[in-house]
């Protein structure tokens, strides 16, 4: 974005501030329902120095992305070798995505009581969801990258002189990547957001955790903190990995 | 023919039959042909004539239903790097630079990596690269991408070049001065070259026989030798009398076959 349009972004931000400090500060929507930004900045600035009930608000936010993280970095470690062999072999394609198909288009929150059910509230439950979710995603990706690598290029490669082994290694695997990426990148927002949600129903730490409980005892103020922190720690994901991406595929869409 | 040992790319009876939509589709029927090491042959037709069916089974991408091809006397049933290709699409790799799309072969064939750089710089060179050895792909004109393709072939030394429609993507301007490119490299590196256009001009302009076929079932319609007696970088050659009577000749033979095109693409 140009530095121009930046600060329209910047100045659209600061009006939209404005007019939710206008229409609390006066009382026009009760503080109850909705507290004023500096309510909220102020609920901010006492939970970072004094924690949520005896934990520090840093120790909640390491909880859940250090769920998040180890989740996701087990999905994916499954999911990019699995994909690329399914982009590879027509065969295992057949044999295998009638059940990607069939758990996709499920919410992995509707998993929630059978993971409860089969493995406890414990961290396992948590990581299991998370890992379940990415999964999914990226093994699409990384498929969809094998099958997206051109006839020709193929082809180029074997008059090349490649054997099978070099053709993976050097020409399908690297032409992969940009698909590979964007299946990290969605993988790694959604596993945010599962996070959250898993969090929610069973833990005794974590921002999810942090939300619900704050809810129960009705400290609003609290729970629009973890929220906030919520999309701006999602944001700093997606920003990060396309960093990465940049940086690793910067063929990708030029 | 075992009267052509000494042929650089030998086609016999070559047929190739496929399925698609339930009908038989013949897009080669019993082709023979003979070319010797040094020639550059070009081949022209209406779309659908097989040409680039011929060259995708010399390439040995696809396999023939009947017939043999042998290159350099050997027999031809897969890729190989003894065949270089060049395509339209280019198909570089993006991930690497101009430099080491050159080097990729001999990478791959195991050349010790001072030798590798050397043939590079050297085909750099050849084709005004050099500036340009650490860009990418992306980064290049057509043309430039092309010159990049064509040398990345010539690193690994093949028997042959196979090009099909290489400069169907570049505009007219630099098609132009890619086909004195192309004179110019089949000059100093004496390769045998095999090369499928729409292009009749392309063909004559590039040429010492030009090969016609028909639409289905793909046969050789016509082979006419090209002797262009003048300079082919004379920027006139294009119009003087030898070139305008061959083209004046193909013309009518492709305009024949591409009727035949039509009138079966309309009954279809």
């Amino acid at each position: 974005m140009s530095w121009r349009y930046l600060r329209l972004s910047a100045l659209s931000v600061l009006c939209a501030l404005a007019l939710w400090a206008v229409v609390t500060e006066s009382g026009w929507i009760d503080k109850k329902i909705l507290p004023s930004p500096a309510d909220i900045a102020q609920q901010a600035a006492l939970l970072l120095i004094q924690g949520y009930v005896g934990t520090p608000l840093y120790a909640h936010l390491w909880a859940s992305l250090v769920r998040t993280f180890a989740g996701f970095v087990i999905g994916a470690s499954i999911a990019v070798p699995l994909g690329l062999a399914l982009g590879y072999s027509e065969r295992l394609h057949a044999v295998v995505t009638p059940f990607l198909s069939a758990l996709r288009p499920i919410p992995v929150i509707a998993y929630i009581p059978l993971v409860i059910l089969w493995f406890g509230i414990g961290e396992f439950s948590k990581i299991l969801l998370i890992s379940l979710t990415s999964f999914l995603y990226i093994t699409v990706n990384a498929a969809a990258g094998v099958r997206s690598v051109a006839a020709d290029l193929i082809r180029a490669a074997q008059s090349l002189g490649v054997n099978d082994r070099q053709l993976f290694l050097n020409v399908i695997l690297p032409e992969s990547l940009p698909y590979i990426f964007a299946g990290l990148r969605i993988g790694a927002a959604v596993s945010w957001a599962v996070v959250v949600a898993a969090e929610l129903v069973a833990a005794q730490s974590g921002l999810g955790y942090m939300i619900m409980d704050a809810a129960t005892f009705f400290r609003i103020p609290v729970v629009y903190v973890g929220i906030m922190l919520i999309g701006l720690i999602g944001f700093a994901i997606e920003r990060v990995i396309a960093a990465l991406e940049h940086r690793f595929v910067h063929w990708s869409n030029r | 023919m075992p009267g052509n040992a000494d042929a650089k790319i030998e086609v016999e009876r070559l047929s190739h039959r496929y399925t698609r939509n339930g009908e038989i589709v013949s897009a080669l029927d019993e082709v023979s042909l003979a070319i010797a090491p040094g020639e550059l042959v070009s081949i022209v037709g209406p779309s659908g004539c097989g040409k680039t069916t011929l060259l995708s089974i010399i390439a040995g991408f696809l396999q023939p239903t009947a017939g043999d091809v042998r290159v350099a006397g050997a027999r031809v049933s897969a890729p190989g790097r003894d065949r270089g290709v060049v395509f339209q699409s280019f198909a570089l790799f993006n991930w690497l630079t101009v430099q080491e799309n050159i080097e990729f072969g001999p990478r791959m064939r195991g050349v010790p990596a001072a030798e590798r750089r050397a043939r590079s710089e050297q085909l750099l060179a050849m084709v005004g690269l050099t500036r340009f050895r650490n860009r990418y792909p992306y980064e290049l004109s057509g043309g430039m991408k092309q010159r990049t393709a064509i040398v990345r072939s010539l690193a690994n030394d093949p028997e042959i070049l196979l090009m099909d429609e290489p400069f169907g993507a570049l505009d007219a301007q630099s098609r132009e001065m890619m086909q004195e490119e192309l004179v110019r490299i089949w000059k100093s590196s004496g390769k045998t070259i095999l090369f499928v256009t729409h292009s009749i001009d392309e063909a004559i302009f590039l040429s010492s026989r030009v090969i016609v076929f028909t639409y289905r079932p793909g046969r050789i319609k016509h082979v006419l030798p090209v002797e262009l007696a003048g300079d082919r970088f004379d920027p006139h050659v294009r119009t003087s009398g030898e070139f305008v009577r061959a083209k004046e000749s193909i013309l009518d033979m492709v305009r024949e076959e591409t009727l035949r095109q039509f009138s079966a693409e309309s009954q279809a």
